[in-house]
Parts: C-alpha cells; sequence; structure tokens
C-alpha cells in the first residue's frame, strides 16, 4: 500500500511509499485529514518514498499548517531519501515543509 | 503511470506529430525559414520530453537524436536539404508507430536503420538522452558554454497543469542542466486542507537563472506546458539578488511568502487561461458526443409528441411548457450539434504529405493548395471523408498529372496545381479536389465502358454521364496497375463513401486543362432543420435549407398553364414536380394545392403538396438496407403523433426527373416515378 495510516499507538504514523504522485493525491489527501482528526501527534515516514511531486508536497504543507493551528505536533519519522530533498530545495521550498522529529535521524 | 495520462500524452503527441509533419513539408518549400525549423524544433522537443516523462522511453530516446539534428539546423551547423526532409519524414512514421507502441522488435530495427542514416547525414554520433530518474524529463541539450547571464523566470502554472502530468519539480531539474539555478515558491496560496482540491497547482515560482543560454533555450524548457502556464523570462538587472537563494528564504508560512507582484515582467509565451479557475477547454471522447446526439435525438422526438398531445388538450399551461421545451430542445439541439462540428483543416493537412510522398514516387511536381480549410463539417462526415479524398488525390496524381516533360511539351508549367477546396452550400458541403493535369478522356472512357458491357455501343451519353462511368466497380483505363492506381477500386471506393454519407459526386473535366471532382455532403448526419408537408395522410420533409418559398397553387393557376407542370412566380417560370403523382398517392387532390419551392442544383423547382404544416427539428433515421438504392429519399424522421415521414432530397429528385424526361422526350414532370414503385409512407 503506497499510503497507509497506522493511528494505533500513541502516536499517528502516515507511511508514503514509492512514487507519491497525482494518482494518489485524494487517498493522500483522506489520510491526512483522519490523521489530523485523530488529535494524536503526527509522524510522516517518507524513507520507502522514492518520488514526491508538487501535489504531495501542497498536502503536506496545508497539513503542517492545519497541525499548527490545532496545537498538534507534526514531524518527519526517519530520513527523507535524499533526491527527493534536492527535488524540494530545487522546487523552491528551501527545505522539506515538515521538520524531522527530534531524536530521529534526519534526512 | 496510470494509464489516463498515458492516452492523454498520446492524444497530446499525434497533435504535435500533425504540427510537426506540417512544419516539416512547409520547410520543404521554404528552405532557410527558421521560424519553421523552429517549429519543427519544438514540436520533437515537445514529444521527447513528455514521451520520457510518460514512459516512453524508446521514442524519447529516438526523437531525442532528431532533436539534436534539427537543433544543429537551428544552430546554422546543419543545412536543412530534401533528404533531411525525407528521412524527418520517415522518422516522423516510426515515432507515430512507437507511439502507439505497436512496433516491436521490427520497430527497433526500424530505429536502428534510421538512426544510421541520420548519423551518415550529420555526421555525429548516436546520442542518448541523460539518464533521468523514473518519470523524468530527458535532458534535450548539452550545458551551454559561454558569458552566464542572470534570467528573471516568473512561472505561473495554470490550475489544472498538475493534472496533465506534469510534474514541474522535473522541469527545474531541466533548468538546473542550463545554468546556477535559485527558485522560491509561493506556497502562502496554498488553501486548507479541508479546501484543496489535491489534483489542482496552488502554487507559483519565481527564479534567477544564471546560465550563458539565450532565452530561446529556457523557454524551451517550459515548450509543453505553455499552453497552461503564464511564463515570463526576462534580463535580471541590479534586482536579481532579490531572489536570495532559496536555501536561505522558507516561505511556508503566509507571511513568509513574497507577495504576487502583477503587472511587473512583460509576457513572454502564450497565457492560455484567463483565472485559476477557467479551463478553455476540455478533451471529450468522440463516442460521448455521439451519445449526446443520440439522446438529444431521443429528446427531439418526445418533445414533438408534447407537442401534439399539448396541443390537442385545452390546457394553456399546458401549451406554454410545451412551447418552452420546443424552445429549449432547438436550443439544445443546435449548441449540441454545434460541438460536433469540426473545420476541416486537419483531414486536408493530411494531405500534404500524401502530396509529397506521391510526388516524390511518381517522379512528378506537384503544389497543393488549401482553400476553405476553416469549413466545419460534423465530425462523422469528416471521420469518414478520409478515405474517398485520399482516392481521389492518388487518381488525380496518378492519371490527370503529367510528368514535368509532358507538362512542358503540351506548353504548361513543369510543376502542377492539386487545389483542394471546402465551401459551404445551404445545408451541404461542396468539396472539392481539382488539378491541372491532362483531364479525363471521354472518348476513352467510353471505349472502355462498351468493351467492359457497362453501356451499350450506341448509347447517347452526355459528357457528365460519361465521366460518372469511372465510378463504376472495376472501372479503370489505366493502362497499367500501379502502386497508386490503376486497378479500378479508387474511385468504386469514392462512389460507395460518399453514398453512404448521402452524398453526391460531379465530375467536370477538359481536355489538357485538368479535372474537378466535386463532392456535395451534408453537414450533419444526425438532426436538420425542415419542413413538414402532408400529402393526403402521409407526411414528408423536405429540407429548410433548401426550400426558398410556399405558394398556393389553385385549380385555375393549373389550367391557365394547360395542365403544365410550370408556375409563374414573380414573372419567373418554375417547374414543379406534383409528389402525389410521383409517389402515386391514391388520395383527392385539394381545392387548393402548395408548391414548395426549393433551390437545387438545376436552378429553382416547386413541389407539389396538399398542406405545409410549418417547420419540424428532423431527426434522421437510416431506412435500412430495402431503400438502399431510392436515392430521392435521404432517410426517414419519427413525428409527434408516432408515424413516419420520409425525408426528401430534392437535388436527387429533380435529378431523377431530368435523367426521365431525358430517357423519354414524350415524358414531362406530369406522372413521373422512375422505379414504376410505390414508396410505402
Amino acid at each position: 500500500m503506497p499510503v497507509v495510516l497506522d493511528q494505533g499507538g500513541a502516536k499517528c504514523f502516515v507511511r508514503l511509499e514509492g512514487e507519491v504522485n497525482i494518482t494518489l493525491a485524494v487517498e493522500l489527501k483522506t489520510v491526512l485529514l483522519q490523521a489530523l482528526a485523530s488529535g494524536k501527534e503526527l509522524l510522516v515516514d517518507l524513507e520507502r518514498a522514492t518520488e514526491v511531486d508538487v501535489t504531495a508536497l501542497q498536502l503536506i504543507t496545508a497539513l503542517d499548517r492545519a497541525a499548527r493551528r490545532s496545537g498538534i505536533r507534526v514531524a518527519l519519522a526517519g530520513r527523507v531519501p535524499a533526491e527527493i530533498l534536492t527535488d524540494v530545495v530545487d522546487g523552491g521550498f528551501g527545505e522539506f515543509p515538515i521538520s524531522t522529529e527530534p531524536g530521529v535521524k534526519g534526512g | 503511470m496510470i494509464d489516463q495520462y498515458k492516452q492523454a500524452f498520446q492524444e497530446e503527441a499525434r497533435e504535435v506529430l500533425v504540427e510537426l509533419e506540417s512544419a516539416l513539408l512547409a520547410l520543404n518549400e521554404n528552405r532557410g525559414d527558421k521560424e519553421l525549423v523552429g517549429r519543427a524544433f519544438r514540436a520533437l522537443h515537445t514529444i521527447k520530453g513528455s514521451g520520457a516523462m510518460f514512459g516512453f522511453d524508446e521514442l524519447a530516446a529516438f526523437t531525442h537524436n532528431l532533436e539534436n539534428a534539427f537543433d544543429e539546423v537551428r544552430n546554422g551547423r546543419l543545412e536543412t536539404t530534401a533528404e533531411l526532409i525525407n528521412l524527418s519524414l520517415t522518422a516522423l512514421d516510426q515515432i507515430k508507430a512507437l507511439l502507439e507502441e505497436s512496433g516491436g522488435q521490427a520497430a527497433s530495427a526500424t530505429s536502428a536503420e534510421i538512426l544510421t542514416r541520420l548519423r551518415e547525414l550529420t555526421g555525429k554520433a548516436e546520442t542518448h538522452p541523460v539518464k533521468a530518474p523514473p518519470a523524468a524529463i530527458a535532458v534535450p541539450v548539452a550545458a551551454p558554454q559561454g558569458a552566464a547571464n542572470d534570467w528573471r523566470i516568473r512561472f505561473v502554472p495554470g490550475p489544472d497543469l498538475l493534472r496533465g502530468g506534469t510534474n514541474p519539480l522535473l522541469l527545474f531539474r531541466e533548468l538546473k542542466q542550463l545554468g546556477k539555478l535559485r527558485n522560491i515558491a509561493t506556497t502562502a496560496t496554498i488553501p486548507t486542507l479541508e479546501e484543496m482540491n489535491p489534483q489542482l497547482c496552488y502554487i507559483s515560482w519565481d527564479m534567477v537563472l544564471t546560465t550563458p543560454a539565450a532565452r530561446e533555450a529556457i523557454a524551451d524548457v517550459f515548450i509543453f506546458v505553455a499552453d497552461s502556464c503564464e511564463l515570463t523570462i526576462e534580463p535580471a538587472t541590479e534586482n536579481a539578488s532579490s531572489v536570495a537563494p532559496a536555501s536561505s528564504v522558507v516561505p511556508t508560512s503566509e507571511a513568509a511568502a513574497p507577495a504576487p507582484q502583477k503587472g511587473k515582467y512583460p509576457s513572454y509565451g502564450r497565457r492560455a487561461y484567463d483565472s485559476p479557475d477557467t479551463a478553455s477547454s476540455i478533451r471529450v471522447p468522440a463516442a460521448k458526443l455521439d451519445q449526446l446526439v443520440n439522446l438529444v435525438g431521443e429528446l427531439v422526438t418526445v418533445q414533438a409528441r408534447l407537442g401534439v398531445v399539448a396541443n390537442r388538450g385545452d390546457d394553456p399551461d399546458m401549451v406554454t411548457i410545451s412551447e418552452e421545451v420546443e424552445r429549449l430542445t432547438s436550443a439544445l439541439r443546435e449548441n449540441s450539434m454545434s460541438i460536433r462540428m469540426l473545420p476541416i483543416r486537419a483531414t486536408f493537412e493530411r494531405f500534404r504529405r500524401l502530396v509529397h510522398d506521391l510526388a516524390r514516387d511518381l517522379r512528378k511536381e506537384v503544389e497543393l493548395s488549401i482553400e476553405g480549410a476553416d469549413t466545419e463539417l460534423d465530425k462523422t462526415v469528416i471521420d469518414q471523408l478520409s478515405d474517398p479524398l485520399m482516392h481521389l488525390i492518388r487518381n488525380s496524381m496518378d492519371h490527370g498529372i503529367e510528368s514535368p516533360q509532358e507538362r512542358l511539351a503540351a506548353g504548361k508549367r513543369p510543376c502542377a496545381t492539386l487545389h483542394l477546396s471546402a465551401r459551404h452550400s445551404g445545408a451541404s458541403v461542396l468539396i472539392s479536389v481539382a488539378d491541372d493535369g491532362a483531364g479525363i478522356n471521354a472518348k476513352a472512357v467510353r471505349e472502355r465502358a462498351v468493351e467492359k458491357g457497362m453501356i451499350a455501343p450506341d448509347a447517347q451519353l452526355t459528357e457528365p454521364e460519361i465521366f460518372s462511368l469511372i465510378l463504376a466497380p472495376g472501372f479503370s483505363t489505366a493502362k497499367q496497375v500501379t502502386d497508386v492506381s490503376g486497378r479500378g477500386v479508387g474511385m468504386d471506393v469514392v462512389r460507395r463513401s460518399v453514398e453512404a454519407l448521402r452524398g453526391t459526386i460531379d465530375i467536370a473535366s477538359k481536355p489538357s486543362s485538368g479535372t474537378s471532382v466535386t463532392l456535395r455532403l451534408p453537414l450533419t448526419l444526425a438532426i436538420i432543420d425542415g419542413l413538414l408537408v402532408r400529402i393526403g395522410s402521409a407526411y414528408f420533409v423536405l429540407p429548410l435549407a433548401t426550400t426558398l418559398e410556399c405558394i398556393e397553387l389553385t385549380r385555375e393557376d393549373v389550367e391557365k398553364t394547360n395542365g403544365k407542370h410550370v408556375a409563374y412566380v414573380r414573372g419567373e417560370i418554375i417547374p414543379y414536380i406534383r409528389l402525389r403523382e410521383y409517389f402515386q398517392l391514391r388520395t383527392e387532390r385539394p381545392e387548393r394545392e402548395q408548391i414548395m419551392v426549393a433551390e437545387t442544383e438545376q436552378g429553382r423547382y416547386g413541389f407539389v403538396v396538399d398542406q405545409v404544416l410549418g417547420d419540424h427539428q428532423t431527426v434522421i433515421k437510416n431506412l435500412g438496407r430495402f431503400y438502399r438504392h431510392i436515392q430521392i429519399v435521404s432517410g426517414a424522421t419519427i413525428l409527434g403523433n408516432g408515424s413516419v415521414a420520409l425525408i426528401l432530397d430534392p437535388h436527387r429528385l429533380v435529378q431523377e426527373a431530368i435523367r426521365t424526361i431525358s430517357a423519354d422526350p414524350r415524358a414531362d414532370l406530369r406522372a413521373q416515378n422512375p422505379h414504376g414503385r410505390r414508396v410505402a409512407v
């Protein structure tokens, strides 16, 4: 499954795998809204992602803003592949829209 | 990549290939035209870039080499020769095959063969697009050399850019190949997660690119998104530093994002949308349009029934509603029919290639001229027109147009002209293929027809009748069968195709001056505006577009003309056909009849009916195979009361009447039915 929501524990995990592009955009939005509705701390895992396109970056940016407004902590779980980070920087985002969770090694 | 995007790419690529073909053929005639070279290069670049993006790797790699060749031409390092154009056209066919993914191993062998020839021509080794990560765009050109300049680029994608399968991040990768890129994304415009349509693009970008490349090379990166974005590229001056390196600015919040600076930059490239939520056009499968027209046809029939029922009762509200529904149905019908209307340009332009290739194969010089390419026709008609037109052009080039030597000997220019034209004429479109060749040898046609037993040796035929013999199955006067024509199959195909479209063919020819074949085709095959008429208890529809006026015919008028079938209308003598007699309807003639005067190919003619009931939106239904040979009837329609009315073809009716009189001079228009049979109505 390219988009997995795991909200069984104390934190809510959103795991993204493979090509995270427009073909998954609608599904990703639904999952992110569900994650936000859980009220738990959110962790986005991109370690197994091979591509993140503009639709995904827009959604993650919007997630970050919504979480801040609601006082929910949102962070990256694990490393972001270097290729994706290069695309994000070249794409004018400066750095990934959400930061790495303290204590977890960033990409 | 999901099939939906792949299919969208294939559709767009086919359009780009038409553009490429047109540019190559035009370039063949204007070898030094840089604009045409640019057009060809851009088309190749688009196909290669988007091909790589959608997983058509072989297509992208193949096109990349051709694109390089045109880059050489663009930079003046390679000359546009006939050989290059011909090879490019062959390569274009190969791109088409690769696009359809139907080639297999044979396609790879053909690709290799073409690239070998290309290498011989350009003197360059085969190159491969830079291997990019999955779904990335191949890099078109090597990093440019020379002094670097700063360019300020503002890129505002249309909202639907991402839906078309474009990933802007890949464009930035390509820009990075040109030089140093500093980029800022404006993310303040991203709506809240709840409100966001996740497939739309909300971000715009401001960049500074430091590169020795020219503006054109930068614009080329955006070439296949040009239709769906606002793009400005201008030399950056002292303000260049205002776009700070992306790493130092993180515009992830509304406050940090730079404010949009509308109107600051001059527009560069096309802007194909007016506001972020407006799409200028959408793609709809043709089958859906067919379904829409079928449904509208059903609606028109039901609306007619509603009208009958409403008028039968005495409820004024019902009548008002019925009239309103009629008005709306009529508007809906016109609207849905207009959606299916397409200009014939694409069909005509496709023949440039055919003429070019045939001229080369037959060693003839032929110039193709096109007129009226914007004439619109129903899509169904256009779809079925390609084959007959192709046969006409092949025939004309093989049999009609002479070799340059023969033309010179006949005192003509060595280069022949083939003229394709289209124009409206009432409810029809006239499409003509005319050449200035040798013309049809009427004597040879006649002799061949006698030889084949098609006509009696002593048959008296007019010139148009002799010419029409060439439309018969298996007829050919060609001394030898060539690859192009001569088997006598082509013109029969033309006749059958045109008849299937309810059209007619006229052939005019003069020895040594040329031949002109004109196809008269209906504008649409689905619904027409008609005039509903009644004779006894039978109903008929006459096409409104050919009808001029309606006049009364009394018994006195008939007596005044001594029973001759002519009427005097404002000093003009108008012959008429009495439909009651023509169809042998044994009903009583009323005291006063009506003459519907129509404009036909043979002039003005009248059709006498009992009563004109008014205009009628006519949904054309085929009569089926049984009535296939009755050409005076072009179909049938179902009326509001459930009965069937035949749709008459005034041109054919008059033609048949004249033919009968020519065959039997004693006959007049009085009581003729050339088929000698009653038509069930």
